[in-house]
C-alpha cells in the first residue's frame, strides 16, 4: 500500500499530435491518462483538466495532490476546491479532505467562445440538444462509458453524425483511456465521471459547456455529475453547467418522441456500445415510455418483438426502478393505457414490498455485516478492495 | 379557480412604518416597512409569499393591474415552480405549476445589501462571513415569534446592541405572510424561502441574503434552498441563499469565536423563553455546545449530559441534524455520545421502515388506526 503521507503526484504533462488531433496526457500517480481530439482548442488548460480528473482519485486514497509540475490552474477552479472538498467529504465518508499543491494562473484569456454539449445520443443529451442553443457543438467522448472499441467506433461516429446533422449541430469526437484508468485504479464511475467530463470541457475551451442531468430535482442524491457540483469545475474561460433537472425522465422522453427524425439513431443502452439491446433496464424503460407515448424505440435483435410492458416488468426487481416506476404509471394514466397502468401499479407494489423486505434483512444482519455493507455501498471505488498503489 | 390579489393599499402609520397590503382570499396580506424604505407598491412581495400556497391549492394567481411585477422576476417564478414541484415530500404537499396573470414593469434599482438576522446560528454565520458587503441586518416580526410577543422586544434589543457594536443597523419590519400562508393550508417551512425573498422585495434592497440551514450532507429540497431561493430575484433585488454547505456545528464553532455571540445566541421558536432549553432545536444546539466545549449563558444551565442528549427524531429534518451531530461526536472523539445519536438514528430508520411496511403490506391500515386513536 502507498504511504498516505506520500503525495498523489501528477507529472509529465504533454501535448503532442496524435492520429486524431491534439493528444494531451499526464502521469497520474504512476499511470498515464490521455485525451485526444481535433476539437481541443485549449490544450494549455491541461492543469485544470487533470486536476478535475485526479481530485477525487486523490481524495479516495487520502493523499494530498501535488501537481506543481503541471500547467497553472485557473484561480476560479482553485478557489472552488475547498467547496468541492467539503461536498465530497460530507457526501462520502470514505473520501478524505486533501490539500492541493498547484501553480495558480495569474492571467487568463477571458471567456472562451461557443457552446458545447456532451452528447451520446441518449435521452438526456438529446433533450438538451433539442431544448438548448441551436448549432452548439456536440461532443462525444469515446472511452468514457466503455473502453474505446475500434470496431464499433465507425458505426458510432456515423450514428452521431446523422443525429448532429438533424439537430443542426457540429460533432466533435474525443478519445480517452479514462475508463480504463479508472477501472485499473478501482475507482467508481458513479463518483468520478463528472471529473472526466470537466476535463474534456476545459480542453475544448468553449465558453459554455453543458452536462445533461440524469435526474430531476426530485433526486438530488450524491452523484458524479450533479447540479450543485458541476458548476464548481468551471474556470474563467469555461463555464460548466448541469442542465435538465427541471424535467422528469418521462417529460424528456415525451420531448424526444416528438423529434421522430432522430429515433432511428437514439442510443440509450449501456450494455452495447452501438444500438439498443432492448434487454437492459435502460432500454426496457425507455422503450416502454416510447410505447406509452404512442411511438417505438428502435431495438436490435429478438427483443424487438417482445411486448414492451413484458420486457420492462422483470426490471422491477432492481432497486433503482422505484425512481422511474411512478413516472411510468403517470404516463400510462395520461395516455389512457388502463391495463398497462394496472400492471405497472401491481409491479410498483411488489417492488415496494421487496424494498421493505430487503431493508428488514439488512437490519437483522450482524453489526459487522452491516458495517461491511455500508462500506461497500459508500466506498468510492464501488465493490471490492481499496485502491492499491501502482 | 383563481387566487386574486386585489385592493392594494399603501397606508402610512403613526409609528414611522408604512403598510403595503392587499386582499387575498378574504384576508389581508400586509408588510409593515420603515417609511424611508417603502417605495412603490408592487406585486413581487405578494406573489413571492403566495406562490407556494397557490401551487398547493392548484389555483391560478391574478394580481391587480396596479401591482406590476418585474419581467425577470416573473420568469424566475416560473423557473421556481419547475424546481419546487419536485419536492412534494420535503415541502409536505403536492405542488402544481400554475398560471400567473400579472402586469409587468421594470422596477427601480434596489439599494443596499440586507441579511435576515434573528440571532440564530445560520444568520450569525452569514452575517460574519459576508460582513463586508452587508449594509443592514433585517429582523422581521411575525417569523420567529407571534406578532405580539414580548420576547420579540427582548431579542430585538439584544440584537440591535450587538449589531451596533459592529457598525450595522438593525432594520425592523413586520408581515403576516406566515399566518396568511397557514390560513391557506401551508406551514412556514413549506415556503419560508419564498416569503423571505418577498420581504427583501418589499424592502427594495439590491441584494438580500437568506441564511441557509442546509449542509451538503442534507441533499433534499425544502421550503428554502440554494436551488430555489435565487430564482425569486428581480432586476432590482437579487436573492441569495447563503451558507449552504457547512454543517451546523461547523457554523456554530465559527460564530462562537466572535465576542458576544454566546450571550446573544437564540435558536428557539417556542415563545416560552429566550431559549426554552427543552425543545428539539434547543437540545440539539446545547449538545453541540457541550461537544464543542463552550458554555452559553443564553441557554438554561444543564447539570448532566443526559439532559441534552437528543430525543427521538420526529421529522426527517431532525434526522438530518442527528447525522450532523454524529459527525461532530466522532470528530471530537465522544464515542459515548456518538453511540446515543446512532441509536436515535436507528430508531428513526425503524419507524420509517414500519411506515413503509405498513404502506406496502397493509395499505396504510396501521397509520389510519394510529390517527383514529
Amino acid at each position: 500500500m502507498t504511504d498516505r503521507a506520500e503525495p498523489y503526484l501528477l507529472r509529465e504533462f504533454r501535448v503532442t499530435e496524435g492520429a486524431n488531433g491534439h493528444r494531451v496526457s499526464a502521469i497520474l500517480d504512476g499511470r498515464e491518462v490521455w485525451f485526444e481530439s481535433p476539437g481541443f482548442e485549449a490544450p494549455q488548460e491541461g492543469g485544470n483538466a487533470f486536476l478535475a480528473v485526479a481530485f477525487l482519485a486523490a481524495m479516495a486514497t487520502g493523499r494530498n495532490l501535488d501537481m506543481s509540475d503541471l500547467p497553472p490552474v485557473s484561480a476560479t477552479l482553485l478557489d472552488a476546491l475547498p467547496t468541492l472538498d467539503a461536498i465530497w467529504t460530507q457526501w462520502n465518508p470514505c473520501l478524505s479532505s486533501i490539500e492541493v499543491r498547484a501553480q495558480r494562473a495569474t492571467t487568463h484569456s477571458g471567456p472562451g467562445g461557443g457552446e458545447s454539449l456532451f452528447f451520446s445520443g441518449g435521452i438526456d443529451a438529446t433533450h438538451s440538444a433539442l431544448e438548448g442553443t441551436p448549432g452548439q457543438q456536440l461532443v462525444f467522448v469515446s472511452g468514457f462509458d466503455h473502453a474505446i472499441d475500434r470496431q464499433s467506433l465507425p458505426a458510432t461516429t456515423a450514428r452521431l453524425e446523422r443525429l448532429s446533422q438533424r439537430l443542426g449541430s457540429t460533432l466533435t469526437m474525443v478519445e480517452t483511456n479514462w475508463v480504463e484508468w479508472r477501472r485499473e485504479c478501482r475507482l467508481s464511475g458513479a463518483l468520478m465521471h463528472g471529473g472526466c467530463l470537466a476535463a474534456v470541457a476545459h480542453l475544448l475551451g468553449s465558453g459554455h459547456v453543458t452536462i445533461s442531468s440524469s435526474n430531476s430535482f426530485r433526486r438530488l442524491t450524491p452523484w458524479g455529475t450533479h447540479v450543485l457540483v458541476d458548476p464548481l469545475w468551471s474556470s474563467e474561460r469555461t463555464t460548466i453547467r448541469h442542465w435538465g433537472n427541471h424535467c422528469s425522465r418521462a417529460e424528456k422522453v415525451a420531448r424526444v418522441v416528438q423529434a421522430t427524425a432522430l429515433h432511428a439513431d437514439l442510443w440509450v443502452c449501456h450494455a452495447r456500445p452501438v444500438g439498443n439491446c432492448g434487454r437492459c433496464a435502460k432500454c426496457a424503460r425507455t422503450r416502454l415510455a416510447f410505447h406509452l407515448l404512442g411511438n417505438t424505440l428502435p431495438i436490435e435483435g429478438s427483443m424487438a418483438h417482445r411486448d414492451p410492458v413484458e420486457a420492462y416488468l422483470p426490471h422491477l426487481k432492481a432497486g433503482s426502478e422505484h425512481v422511474y416506476i411512478a413516472e411510468m404509471i403517470e404516463l400510462a394514466r395520461a395516455g389512457g393505457h388502463a391495463d398497462t397502468r394496472r400492471v405497472l401499479e401491481r409491479g410498483a407494489r411488489r417492488l415496494a414490498r421487496r424494498h421493505v423486505l430487503r431493508d428488514l434483512r439488512n437490519a437483522v444482519l450482524t453489526r459487522s455485516a452491516q458495517r461491511r455493507m455500508v462500506r461497500t455501498d459508500l466506498q468510492p471505488w464501488g465493490h471490492g478492495p481499496a485502491p492499491r498503489s501502482v | 379557480m383563481t387566487l386574486r390579489i386585489t385592493q392594494p393599499r399603501r397606508i402610512p402609520r403613526s409609528d414611522g412604518l408604512v403598510r403595503h397590503s392587499a386582499s387575498v382570499a378574504g384576508q389581508e396580506l400586509w408588510f409593515d416597512i420603515p417609511s424611508d424604505r417603502a417605495g412603490d407598491l408592487r406585486g413581487e412581495p405578494f406573489l413571492s409569499c403566495l406562490i407556494v400556497p397557490a401551487m398547493v391549492q392548484d389555483v391560478a394567481i391574478e394580481l391587480d393591474p396596479s401591482l406590476p411585477v418585474c419581467p425577470d422576476f416573473l420568469a424566475g417564478v416560473h423557473a421556481y415552480m419547475q424546481v419546487v414541484r419536485f419536492w412534494p415530500v420535503e415541502i409536505g404537499h403536492a405542488l402544481h405549476p400554475i398560471p400567473i396573470r400579472a402586469e409587468t414593469e421594470p422596477p427601480s434599482p434596489g439599494v443596499g445589501t440586507a441579511s435576515f438576522f434573528s440571532g440564530g446560528i445560520d444568520g450569525l454565520y452569514t452575517l460574519l462571513e459576508e460582513r463586508s458587503r452587508i449594509t443592514e441586518a433585517v429582523f422581521c416580526h411575525g417569523v420567529d415569534f407571534q406578532l405580539d410577543s414580548a420576547l420579540a422586544t427582548e431579542a430585538t434589543t439584544r440584537n440591535r446592541a450587538w449589531l451596533a457594536d459592529r457598525g450595522l443597523p438593525l432594520l425592523e419590519m413586520a408581515s403576516n405572510a406566515r399566518f396568511v400562508g397557514r390560513a391557506l393550508g401551508v406551514g412556514w417551512n413549506a415556503h419560508n424561502g419564498a416569503c423571505l425573498a418577498g420581504y427583501g422585495h418589499a424592502l427594495g434592497v439590491r441584494e438580500v441574503l437568506i441564511a441557509s440551514g442546509h449542509a451538503w450532507l442534507d441533499w433534499m429540497g425544502g421550503g428554502t434552498h440554494v436551488l430555489s431561493d435565487p430564482l425569486l430575484s428581480s432586476a432590482a433585488t437579487r436573492v441569495h441563499h447563503h451558507g449552504h454547505g457547512p454543517m451546523r456545528w461547523q457554523k456554530l464553532a465559527r460564530v462562537l469565536a466572535e465576542p458576544g455571540v454566546p450571550e446573544l445566541l437564540r435558536v428557539c421558536w417556542q415563545d416560552t423563553g429566550y431559549n426554552c432549553g427543552t425543545c428539539e432545536k434547543c437540545r440539539r444546539t446545547m449538545l453541540d455546545l457541550h461537544l464543542i466545549g463552550v458554555t452559553s449563558p443564553a441557554f438554561p444551565s444543564t447539570r448532566q449530559l443526559s439532559e441534552v442528549l437528543p430525543s427521538r427524531a420526529e421529522q426527517w429534518e431532525a434526522a438530518c441534524y442527528l447525522r450532523q451531530t454524529l459527525r461532530l461526536a466522532q470528530h471530537v472523539g465522544r464515542h459515548d455520545v456518538a453511540a446515543v445519536v446512532r441509536s436515535r438514528l436507528r430508531d428513526w430508520e425503524r419507524r420509517l421502515w414500519l411506515r413503509r411496511a405498513d404502506a406496502a403490506f397493509l395499505g396504510g391500515a396501521l397509520r389510519r388506526l394510529h390517527r383514529r386513536r
